[in-house]
């Protein structure tokens, strides 16, 4: 036997002492000392994890084990018990197997059923006090977009505020009087002041409506309720459709909102069309010429500073494209004064946009 | 005449409080410390001896013959995998083994003589804390819970082949700790 073999010997072995005994390794192990460092080795750990395995585990571990045998067969014997005791229990819910959970299922399908349908249905109980209206408070609208709000801070109709006298007066209604004249629509959004005789004609039954000196929102929402049949009528001559098929503030309308006064005088001569419900207003016929109208109106309208910039464009014969005009770049490469620069700086957010037409030029501000 | 731990079983399953007694004197101490020299913590050693003792009890249907102890040690090994992976620990008991150096002896037979019952398994206790986790679960099982290679192949659930291999790899970085600890203690008590 060599060192290599005692070694794996040793490794292997279950009893050293017995191992040790065996006569060809007694006979290598007489000779070789580093075999028998190892032996000793071996059975001083060995002895040493024997000893840490012996080490006691806590007390309460005991007991807490023990009682784990009396306590799971006393459960045992609670089930077998029970299982005799209760037989007639068992057959029953045996029987009923699976039918409780379908009665379950089919009483929450019905349910549910039951609620979408309640909350598809229109509300049939008239609405008495319409609470905004009634309180006096603003009616909110959907806060336009950046470009949207600038073009209506440069539309000059006036404020959004509705009257405070008028907004009382709405408020003093009673729940009563609002109960009888029930075929009379509420004008929840923001009728202009020139609307209030439209919607007169356009509705007999406006003889309670209210009038509100609010701006005309291009796209904003027009609602009669009709409480008799509690169905919101359109208002399509003020740009307004019903909730199921509410059209956005189109384009036409942000350039009707855009065009200046006498523009929008002639466009606001466009017949209105009838009230009705779930109809689309006919934006097809009245935008294009609403925009044309606005375009127009936009081309008479010249401003002196853009005149200007034209000017020194045209002079300095300089070729610059269709776009926004770069005015630091002009003043860099020296066709603008500083002071000019200064002067013609557009407004914050906008730009000089240089148009050509054949051989004009228009400069206007847009909005970058 | 000495009662196998598997006839113990039986009486124990039975409702004998003595054999299940027995039971817990065989395994009870060897379970408490491969949890505590695996985990390092007494009340989580504690309470996993409990669970791995209910747990046989509770699936005292499921044993069906073979090593008893090879089926608590199975238990107890997978409870402690188990912690490890809740606790956030990596993925233990990994397939490729790093080879470890096989060195001789370097610790003189006088050397390894003097060292005292209490202080080898001070060194043993300090050398377990330092080895890797797949080692020092090996080693546990093997040297403290008393496995035979095949009973550990049976727990690890792998190949005999690969049982041997992980002992012998978790034996040599054993060894070489301890004989460096002893080469210490020698130079420490001028031997």
């Amino acid at each position: 036997m060599n060192c290599n073999e005692l070694k794996n010997l040793i490794g292997e072995v279950e009893d050293l002492a017995v191992f040790s005994q065996t006569s060809e390794a007694a006979a290598h192990l007489k000779t070789c000392t580093e075999c028998r460092a190892r032996l000793t080795f071996e059975e001083k750990l060995r002895q040493g994890f024997a000893g840490i395995a012996s080490e006691a585990a806590p007390p309460d571990l005991a007991a807490k084990i023990m009682a784990i045998q009396a306590e799971q067969l006393s459960r045992a014997e609670n089930r077998i018990g029970s299982s005799e005791t209760g037989s007639w229990f068992d057959r029953l819910l045996l029987s009923l197997q699976g039918f409780p959970f379908k009665v379950a299922f089919a009483a929450g399908f019905t349910g549910f059923l039951a609620a979408v349908l309640i909350l598809r249905q229109p509300q049939t109980t008239p609405v008495s006090q319409p609470s905004t209206i009634a309180s006096g408070q603003r009616q909110d609208v959907p806060a336009p977009g950046g470009e949207d709000r600038l073009l209506l801070a440069k539309s000059e109709n006036k404020s959004l505020q509705a009257h405070p006298e008028e907004s009382s007066e709405l408020a003093g209604v009673s729940p009563q009087k609002e109960y009888e004249s029930d075929s009379s629509p509420m004008q929840m959004a923001m009728a202009p002041e020139n609307r209030q005789q439209d919607i007169k004609k356009i509705d007999s039954k406006a003889e309670t409506s209210r009038t509100y000196d609010e701006e005309r929102i291009p796209g904003a929402i027009t609602f009669t309720l009709d409480s008799s049949d509690d169905a919101f009528i359109a208002d399509k001559a003020a740009g307004a459709a019903t909730l199921a098929d509410q059209p956005a503030a189109s384009e036409a309308e942000m350039q009707l909102a855009m065009a200046p006064e006498r523009e929008s005088a002639k466009l606001k001569s466009v017949s209105p069309a009838e009230t009705s419900r779930f109809s689309a207003p006919p934006l097809a016929v009245a935008a294009p010429a609403r925009i044309a109208a606005s375009r127009k109106a936009a081309l008479d309208e010249t401003d002196p500073v853009g005149e200007e910039l034209r000017e020194i464009l045209e002079s300095s014969g300089i070729d610059l494209p269709e776009g926004f005009i770069n005015l630091e770049e002009l003043a860099m490469r020296g066709y603008l004064p500083s002071a000019k620069l200064r002067r013609l700086r557009p407004p914050a957010g906008n730009g000089w946009y240089l148009q050509k037409t054949g051989d004009k030029l228009r400069v206007f501000l847009k909005k970058r | 005449m000495t009662i196998s731990p598997e006839e113990l079983w039986k009486d124990a399953r039975r409702g004998d409080q003595s054999a299940w007694q027995q039971i817990y004197g065989l395994f009870g101490g060897p379970v408490y410390q491969f949890f505590l020299r695996n985990t390092r913590n007494v009340e989580m050693a504690a309470d996993k001896t409990q669970e791995v003792f209910l747990r046989i009890f509770k699936n005292r249907d499921a044993f069906g013959g073979g090593s008893l102890k090879s089926w608590i040690f199975r238990i107890a090994r997978n409870l402690l995998i188990d912690e490890w992976r809740r606790s956030g620990h990596r993925e233990v008991l990994s397939d490729n083994l790093p080879e470890v150096a096989d060195q001789s002896m370097q610790v003189e037979e006088e050397v390894i003589n003097a060292i005292e019952h209490a202080q080898m398994k001070a060194l043993i206790d300090e050398c377990l804390e330092l080895l890797d986790e797949d080692s020092r679960m090996t080693v546990c099982l093997v040297y403290l819970a008393g496995l035979s290679i095949p009973e550990l192949a049976e727990v690890m659930e792998m190949p005999l082949g690969t049982a041997k291999t992980r002992v012998r790899q978790a034996r040599l970085k054993l060894d070489a700790m301890l004989c460096e600890k002893m080469q210490i203690k020698r130079v420490e008590q001028g031997l």
